[in-house]
């Protein structure tokens, strides 16, 4: 088990300096340089142009930027904004909590949500019920986040005023957000637990459990669900990216604070070391919560503990 | 077995524990009572005790460094924070406001100001020559970071410290636009001992002498500012005087416009800015709300031609297109008659324009055709004009975001161009390879709005002062230059009676349109909407929102 988890540990050091490594280079691949962002549109004299390229390390070579990144970042400092000159880290930590609550609560509607209905459709296959949602499942994947998320200010905002459609706050405005994203995922998972439900219980040891006498309801949930499970856990895993992603739209349709704002702010404007520090916090996260998912199939299924 | 499920409730209850809690930290300010602004507190409420204003503002600023941006948001939100020398009225008329009066030396060179002597910034600090000054000299100072309002000082030489309560003010030359500029927020005096006291921090901390004084601000969420209770120094244009009626002004940043639009009808916010047309039309016939609009002054929005570069340099290309370009279907049918259609590179709310432009080119298909016939262009495959092996094609370059509709204008133009043979390519990119483009030229039609004050924004559109260079992108988007128009530019910003100074921008005016040097398209709008218990919010002469009237009643 120890040995597993060193092992994570050491794969995810790896994936997050390629990480690093490919956020730097691409943007340095991109077109356009952000000194002159900074200044478009306005006469300025060459001699300014010039520091505040030395200022930002813009003039450096290549090859020194990035070393310097790297020895800085393992020093936590994630430098300072091209825009607003403030610390790359006080930004974004000021901003990951509204981010943090919005992926979390969207990941428990997607769980509790998709899983529920996926058991139900495996239980009654074939039946009205089964259909119903499937046809629901498959409006939530195919919906866009945005227009799920415009239709449900819309009925709860706009229509019976139950709930803020813009902004950061208490727990209310976080509702609509976390439910837009969730329900896509919801679609996700529901189709996902009812596939490997259907193939569990087809099984040899179901057909024994019945034979024994065991009540359906506990072979459902307490056996075939949980044989269910792994693929959905998996899917769970890499569902943080999707939201992740997601966040950076629906944070701007419902005016929330975020690192999906962040992100998509200081890209448009070339703001380097914000976007560096973003993603690389985003990345980070991701890898995360892969490794407590990768841990969790030990504690599913007893047969990866003992491999 | 039970044991995990438990387990698993376990995670699912501390989670949504987890984020009951974040989402409680990441109000990031203590302002909580703002979900819904309930009319039973405005019902008692007279002006007198003014209550809390939430207004959504389409966008989020960098700063609020006036001085140094360049951003209409930012120009917008300092308005109601920094208070200007003068004031302009929507006549043009220039009025005392921190500056009591003032003289304009023969020569036309200096302003000699006599200011207010009752004036203190939030900070405390006294408001005296030393403090215009200070603003002044960093504004224009030639190494600075200061960007717009180095544009409004021109050819700004120093400032004078006359005794505490008078300052001179040099240009190098005589500017006649500097009133109407000093009018502006982006000119608006910040406190001096707030640059010494936050340095590169101002813009997060903004010190003025206004209406309202800055107290938090939350990044992608909002800006809160409270009454200055000593205020007593209002604008010209103000209706009452001493301090502003509202205890509070919350400004919510929302970006996207539907959501903006949301938010007021589901009463998180009592009014909103840039609120798109088809909501224009329906806010306006609903008896809850009502819709305020003025149209900006300055730069209309305009396809700018590269005016430089092969074929388009040719005038009778231009002439073609513009010929060919139906305005008035592609604006209606976008903006559902809430936009005016542009006649001249100048807004209707300019000093200074030429109204006698309006409805002076009709659409004319065939006259397109034939000018580019005669200039050689004859039709070739897939009905594109052809000229020694080479397409007619008209590459146009624009932001992503599609501000404005400007994309779907494009794309209606691209359609319409088909009709003479040109092929039109549209490339809609990032900021980065788009200011690539501007500095390198390699475009042949571009869009660009320019607001602003004073008609001197010509000078900002077509002097080649302001072309752009490798090292930066500048606002001669047209990249056009004409030694005789160059004078006249000059001229103008140097006229000091005013009915010399108009007709030479209705020459100006005449001049771009004859030549097709840009394709006017739209006036735009600025536009608020309110619920009906909103009263007094008002425009001053560029068009910013000023809250300082506003009142909350039942």
């Amino acid at each position: 088990m120890l040995k597993v988890i060193v092992n994570r540990l050491l794969i995810s050091i790896v994936v997050l300096l390629g990480t690093l490594t490919l956020v730097f280079s691409l943007l340095h691949l991109l077109p356009g340089d952000p000194v002159n962002i900074k200044v478009a549109g306005n006469p300025v004299s060459a001699e300014v142009i010039a520091n505040l390229r030395h200022e930002f390390g813009l003039d450096q070579p290549l090859y020194k930027q990035y070393f310097q990144y790297i020895g800085k970042v393992l020093h936590g400092d994630f430098g300072k904004s091209l825009i607003d000159n403030e610390d790359v880290m006080v930004k974004l930590m000021a901003q990951f909590p509204a981010t943090i609550s919005l992926t979390l609560l969207s990941m428990v509607i997607a769980i509790v949500l998709g899983v529920l209905l996926g058991v139900l459709s495996a239980v009654y296959r074939y039946r009205s019920l089964d259909h119903l949602i499937r046809l629901i499942s498959l409006f939530g994947i195919s919906m866009p986040t945005f227009w799920v998320a415009i239709l449900l200010v819309l009925i709860f905002s706009v229509h019976w005023q139950w709930l803020p459609a813009s902004g950061v706050g208490g727990f209310q405005y976080v509702i609509l957000p976390a439910a837009s994203m969730g329900i896509v995922g919801a679609g996700l998972i529901a189709r996902m637990v009812r596939g490997s439900m259907l193939e569990a219980i087809h099984e040899p040891f179901v057909r024994t459990l019945r034979a024994k006498g065991l009540p359906e309801r506990t072979v459902i949930y307490q056996h075939v669900l949980r044989n269910a499970l792994i693929p959905a856990v998996t899917m769970i895993g890499m569902l943080l990216g999707e939201l992740l992603a997601g966040a950076v739209v629906i944070e701007s349709v419902f005016a929330r604070q975020g690192i999906g704002r962040v992100i998509l702010d200081a890209i448009m404007a070339k703001d380097l070391p914000v976007v560096q520090g973003a993603i690389l916090l985003t990345a980070s996260l991701y890898i995360i919560v892969n490794l407590l998912v990768d841990l969790s199939y030990t504690i599913i299924d007893p047969r990866v503990r003992e491999s | 077995m039970k044991r995990s499920f438990i387990k698993w409730k376990m995670l699912v209850v501390m989670t949504i524990g987890l984020t009951v809690i974040l989402s409680g930290c990441s109000a990031g300010n203590t302002t909580s009572s703002t979900d819904k602004p309930t009319t039973s507190e405005a019902a008692n409420a007279s002006k007198e005790n003014g209550g809390e204003l939430t207004f959504a503002l389409a966008g989020s600023p960098n700063t609020l460094d006036v001085g140094l941006t360049s951003s209409d948001i930012e120009f917008r939100i300092g308005r109601n924070i920094f208070d200007s020398l003068v004031g302009e009225l929507p006549d043009h008329t220039i009025k005392p406001w921190l500056a009591q009066s003032w003289e304009i030396s023969p020569d036309q060179k200096s302003y000699t100001f006599k200011l207010r002597q009752d004036v203190t910034f939030h900070d405390g600090t006294p408001f005296n020559a030393a403090a215009v000054k200070a603003n002044f000299d960093r504004s224009a100072d030639p190494k600075g970071q200061s960007v717009y309002a180095k544009q409004l000082l021109g050819p700004y030489e120093s400032s004078e410290v006359i005794d505490e309560f008078t300052v001179k003010v040099n240009f190098k030359e005589a500017f006649t636009p500097f009133l109407s500029n000093a009018a502006k927020s982006t000119l608006g005096i910040q406190s001096p001992e707030s640059f010494k006291k936050y340095g590169d921090k101002v813009g997060q901390n903004p010190v003025g002498t206004g209406p309202f004084k800055f107290v938090s601000w939350a990044p992608n969420a909002e800006i809160v500012l409270e009454k200055n209770a000593g205020y007593n120094w209002p604008s010209p244009a103000a209706e009452h005087s001493g301090p502003a009626y509202l205890d509070k002004l919350v400004l919510k940043l929302i970006s996207e416009e539907a959501t903006r639009v949301s938010s007021l009808q589901s009463g998180q916010v009592l009014a909103a800015e840039s609120i798109p047309a088809q909501n224009v039309v329906a806010l306006s016939k609903d008896s809850r709300y009502q819709v305020q609009q003025v149209l900006l002054p300055g730069g209309t929005f305009a396809l700018t031609f590269n005016n430089e570069k092969a074929p388009w340099s040719d005038v009778h290309l231009r002439k073609a297109v513009q010929s060919a370009i139906d305005v008035d279907s592609i604006v209606n049918s976008l903006y559902l008659g809430t936009f005016p259609r542009a006649w001249s590179a100048l807004s209707p709310s300019t000093l200074g324009y030429d109204s006698s432009l309006e409805n002076g080119y009709k659409v004319d298909v065939e006259k397109a055709n034939q000018l580019l016939e005669e200039a050689g262009w004859k039709v070739g495959a897939d009905s594109i004009r052809e000229k020694d092996g080479k397409p007619l094609t008209l590459n146009y370059i624009d932001l992503t975001g599609n501000r404005e509709k400007r994309e779907d204008i494009i794309k209606m133009v691209q359609q319409q161009l088909k009709a003479i043979g040109v092929k039109m390519n549209i490339s809609i990119t990032a900021a980065g390879p788009y200011v690539d483009a501007l500095k390198s030229g390699g475009y042949d039609l571009a869009g660009l709005s320019f607001a602003g004050g004073d008609p001197d924004i010509l000078r900002t559109l077509f002097s080649k002062a302001n072309w752009s260079t490798n090292e930066f992108a500048n606002s001669n988007f047209a990249r056009f230059y004409d030694p005789e128009i160059e004078k006249l530019l000059k001229d103008a910003y140097q006229e000091a009676d005013q009915e010399k100074r108009i007709g030479i921008y209705k020459e100006l005016q005449q001049y771009f349109v004859q030549n097709a040097v840009t394709i006017p398209m739209y006036v735009y709008p600025y536009t608020v909407a309110s619920s009906k218990n909103v009263s007094g919010i008002a425009f001053d002469f560029p068009g910013y929102p000023v809250f300082y009237d506003a009142a909350i009643s039942n």
